[in-house]
């Protein structure tokens, strides 16, 4: 803890009660991870994986509250065509019910988030080289957990049962059934004998079983040493809410079988897959084998590279390797979202095919001159031999506030989160949704500020 | 000093330049067993029972492992309940009257289930022309498009069947993509056979299997 005292001055009874609760938990598995509360900013790249797992804390605790309500039955009305669905009790939750449509947009954008901060986290930790090393065990944990995020984000949008969701429905069940051999046994694993048992399914893997698999393989995956950095934890928690009030999530339009559907596209996470599919080869090649060859390479990649060597400039081919797979995969997410002509935008089903030997082309293109690019970048700018290694940091000039300053500051973040609150549960009794969550998440940036102040401040 | 190796045999304790297997220590007497001995290995926990083949600790170690494995075997077959089983045949279903439906028009009608639109077809009332082609007046097809599982219509202006989402068009004599992207995987539309009886049209089966996947062998109307 931040206060530590010395054994002689005498101690408050609330310093003695975390005495007592911290003797008995050193019998649980709690403090057998050591949480580390940095004094002062540290990078937090560094520990995006805990930030990663703070948004799926979020993402329990909203979901768990989202769970209320929701309801994943689908009843079709033969004669008139009209649906009963999940649907429906989103749009109550998004629309009737108080603080639902707050939750749901910290659920939705949490999401993004998660999804975002583990690609971020995996790509930083690869760059420094910690896949290997006994580091291996960490690694393979994480792409594993990797994969399931994305799966569990799939059925997470899915469960809406918008138009959006019944086409990644649609293009999930067909790659399904294209599995070779066991295809139709695949199918009705994922899809059982209609819509409202897939719904049933993708709920019960949503909800429990893919977020059980993922705690017990982060057990695994955690380091001994975490750093809990409250200011940041706050801080991305009051991005996503500010987020979620700048570009509320959509509800989408129901689905009804007999309506015509227009383009849609999958989320963003997905998109790279979905251009894939629409160059129109072979479905399960598209959809499941070049994207495990994708993420098979980047899970043996500890056992290729065995040196020692962790600098990104003592490992070029494992450098460009990284560079080719994030190039790759920013031209094939954006490429998702685009016409045929990336340059164009995609407003009409024409344009929805992708010319493959262009595609792929452009895939391999991406990769070679991420193998040039880093090779003859490094050898342009490599150090005369013999020259030392040069580690020093810049330092930057620090301003020191001086005692009334800190008051100013401190006190004015604080009435600045009196104000907000003020204003967020007037916000929420008026209506303003998108307010509230804006507001929210200001004063919990605003938190965030006022905690980094206390860490540099109380040392 | 007694150090264990983490060699290639499992539980050798070396002492002294001496190596002695795990079973020494179950040993009773333990120096006429193994210490006066200088072998490396030593079957069998005494020295009256050489050459028994398998120690009494490596017998329970197998016999364990079998056990374990005899007593979760039985959940193989729990598979059964994550892939429910669908019937291959149906009870027939009244869809229509045969006066229902005009000459180049058709309708959707709900067949086996109501549970998922994948199980909507359409029935076609086939103009003169593609009905001598065919073979039948009436014919029906999942809607279910075999590329992305989107819903097919029938388009009676261009006498297709068409996709709304990436433009796959079916020959609506047997099914056959003839156009799009569906034309690229190259299966039938599964077909929905019907049986015309006193001017009722009822549907009678479909492979479920082939739904939004397509069917290899063309439709015998």
């Amino acid at each position: 803890m931040a206060t530590q005292r010395s054994q002689t001055e005498s101690k408050s009874p609330v310093q003695l009660l975390i005495d007592w609760l911290n003797q008995r938990l050193e019998r649980t598995i709690f403090l057998g991870l050591k949480f580390t509360l940095p004094k002062k900013f540290v990078s937090p790249l560094g520990f995006l994986g805990f930030l990663t797992f703070s948004t799926f804390a979020i993402l329990g605790i909203s979901g768990a509250l989202l769970m209320l309500y929701y309801s994943p039955y689908v009843f079709f009305n033969t004669v008139t065509g009209a649906v009963q669905s999940p649907y429906d009790s989103v749009q109550l939750i998004n629309n009737v019910y108080p603080f639902g449509s707050v939750l749901r947009n910290i659920h939705y954008h949490a999401s993004n988030a998660m999804v975002l901060l583990a690609t971020a986290h995996m790509f930083y930790q690869y760059f420094s080289g910690r896949y290997k090393l006994r580091y291996e065990v960490l690694w393979v944990t994480g792409i594993i957990i990797g994969i399931l995020t994305i799966i569990e984000a799939y059925t997470g949008y899915d469960l809406v049962l918008n138009v959006r969701g019944m086409l990644a429905i649609n293009i999930g069940r067909a790659l399904a059934r294209s599995t070779p051999f066991m295809g139709p046994m695949a199918f009705r694993l994922m899809a059982g004998t209609g819509l409202s048992d897939l719904i049933l399914r993708f709920y019960s893997v949503h909800v429990f079983i893919f977020p059980m698999l993922m705690i017990l393989i982060m057990m695994v995956h955690f380091p001994r040493y975490l750093v809990l950095d409250i200011p940041v934890v706050s801080m991305v928690s009051g991005v996503i809410l500010v987020t979620g009030g700048l570009f509320p999530v959509e509800l989408g339009a129901k689905f009804i079988p007999t309506a015509q559907a227009g383009i849609t596209m999958p989320e963003w996470y997905l998109t790279g897959m979905y251009a894939i599919i629409r160059t129109g080869i072979d479905k399960f090649l598209a959809g499941a084998v070049i994207p495990l060859i994708f993420v098979i390479v980047f899970l043996v990649v500890p056992f290729l590279d065995t040196s020692r060597k962790l600098t990104i400039r003592d490992r070029p081919f494992y450098t460009a390797m990284g560079l080719a797979g994030l190039g790759q995969l920013a031209l094939t997410t954006v490429w998702g979202f685009r016409a045929n002509d990336i340059f164009m935008a995609l407003n009409s089903i024409p344009q929805l095919e992708i010319n493959p030997y262009i595609f792929f082309g452009s895939v391999v293109f991406i990769g070679a001159a991420a193998y040039g690019g880093t090779y003859v970048y490094f050898k342009s700018t490599a150090p005369p031999p013999g020259a030392r290694p040069t580690h020093g940091r810049k330092q930057f000039p620090i301003y020191k506030l001086t005692g009334n300053e800190w008051r100013a500051i401190v006190i004015s973040l604080l009435g600045f989160q009196v104000l907000f609150d003020i204003y967020s549960v007037q916000a929420f009794f008026s209506g303003f949704k998108n307010v509230v969550l804006l507001q929210i998440g200001i004063g919990l940036i605003a938190f965030g500020i006022l905690a980094h102040l206390y860490r540099i401040g109380a040392e | 000093m007694v150090s264990y190796e983490l060699g290639q045999s499992m539980n050798t304790i070396s002492y002294r330049g001496k190596k002695f297997t795990s079973s020494c220590l179950s040993c009773k007497d333990f120096l006429n067993c193994c210490g006066s001995s200088t072998s490396t290995e030593f079957d069998g926990a005494s020295p009256t029972k050489k050459k028994v083949g398998l120690s009494r600790r490596d017998f329970l170690k197998i016999m364990g492992g079998v056990s374990a494995v005899l007593a979760v075997a039985p959940f193989a077959v729990a598979g059964q309940y994550l892939i429910p089983q669908v019937p291959k045949t149906f009870q027939q279903q009244l869809v229509a009257k045969t006066s229902d439906i005009a000459v180049n028009d058709s309708m959707f009608f709900w067949f086996p289930f109501t549970t998922d639109p994948t199980y909507t077809n359409i029935l076609i009332h086939l103009p003169p022309d593609l009905a001598k082609e065919a073979g039948s007046e009436f014919v029906a097809y999942n809607r279910t498009c075999i590329h992305l599982q989107c819903l097919t219509s029938y388009l009676p202006g261009a006498e297709i069947i068409g996709c709304p989402c990436h433009g796959s068009i079916y020959r609506p004599t047997d099914g056959w993509p003839i156009g799009g992207p569906a034309a690229e995987i190259g299966r039938y539309l599964p077909n929905v056979t019907l049986k015309i009886d006193d001017g009722n049209i009822y549907a009678v089966n479909v492979n479920l299997d082939d739904i939004g996947y397509g069917n290899t062998t063309p439709p015998d109307w």
